[in-house]
């Protein structure tokens, strides 16, 4: 298991020089206004750019969360929610970096099939964002993806919501992942190794018809 | 290397066409795209069509292309698949030295 206070070193680009070349140039917080605008006037840039669309659709998936967070509970999110949404934000952006190459087994002797690490990191962010009361925080490919049959440890942080079962949701969490990998890649899974490393208010329920007369 | 090759002719369509492949990203590096897609501005042309990416080498045709791949489909199928499409077509514009086709998944769902 990964240790909570293990860095996160899988990638070493967090200068600014760097994110901008791997984003299709565009800082994350330029992806964030862009969809805060309704992706108008649309960027091809942006638009064209599969980097750029992982990290949208993360970024997408983020703010309604964001949203529900903030009219559960505005004060005691709000105090630890700039920390807490730059990390997950610096993450998304890490995360939609195309990466590595990922060998597709192919009988043709010709063929060179791969799908980038990127996109297997996008898919198992969705797969993770997609289970009810589970917010993921980082998503990791450990070992040489590039040659096929070497074992790889996936390793998962997520924040899970007040009063949940963390064993049963990191569970519902690990076989997801293994779906989504099996279904996406030819990778041979080790092991998915998840870490909570949070808890949040439970989203508030807007009040039924019923309840607000 | 050229993407207009005669015989890759509506190559993109035949990639396109394969079920579970929703878009079709440029396969040149991203600082040819750039320059490519800022040239286009300066120039006030319709982008370049360079999706599909073919060069003629020693040992026949070299074909790339990156793709994106809907939801509910899996990846790797699809990949495999995108290549074979590429590859019947060429067969069928008589083209049967194909050194090399790269297919990239480069976003799924």
């Amino acid at each position: 298991m990964t240790s909570p206070d293990e860095p996160f070193v899988a990638f070493d680009l967090d200068t600014a020089d760097r994110e901008v070349a791997h984003l299709a140039g565009h800082t994350i917080e330029e992806l964030s206004d862009y969809l805060d605008q309704d992706r108008t006037p649309a960027d091809p840039s942006i638009d064209d750019s599969p980097e750029c669309q992982i990290a949208l659709r993360s970024l997408q998936r983020l703010h309604g969360v964001q949203r529900s967070l903030l009219s559960s509970d505005v004060e005691r999110e709000s105090e630890r929610s700039d920390g807490w949404v730059r990390s997950i934000l610096q993450n998304i952006n890490l995360e939609a970096h195309s990466g590595r190459d990922i060998p597709i087994e192919h009988p043709s002797p010709t063929a060179r099939l791969v799908v980038t690490e990127g996109a297997v990191r996008g898919i198992l962010r969705a797969t993770g964002d997609e289970i009810e009361n589970i917010i993921v925080g980082r998503c990791r490919l450990d070992g040489d993806v590039s040659v096929p049959g070497t074992p790889i440890t996936i390793r998962f942080d997520a924040a899970v919501c007040q009063g949940e079962n963390i064993p049963a949701k990191a569970q519902s969490l690990r076989e997801a992942l293994y779906a989504a990998l099996d279904q996406h890649t030819d990778l041979t899974i080790a092991a998915i190794d998840i870490t909570i490393r949070d808890l949040y208010l439970r989203p508030a329920t807007p009040p039924s018809e019923t309840e607000q007369r | 290397m050229s993407d207009v090759l005669p015989q890759t002719d509506r190559l993109d369509e035949a990639v396109l066409a394969v079920p579970g492949v929703d878009t079709l990203y440029s396969a040149a590096p991203l600082v040819a795209t750039v320059i490519t897609t800022a040239v286009d501005a300066l120039t006030r042309r319709p982008p370049s069509a360079n999706s599909v990416l073919v060069s003629r080498e020693k040992a026949g045709l070299s074909v790339a292309v990156k793709i994106g791949v809907t939801d509910g489909h899996a990846a790797t199928e699809v990949c495999r698949r995108v290549h074979d499409a590429i590859v019947e077509h060429l067969h069928g514009h008589e083209e049967h030295e194909i050194a090399e086709v790269t297919v990239t998944v480069a976003r799924i769902g």
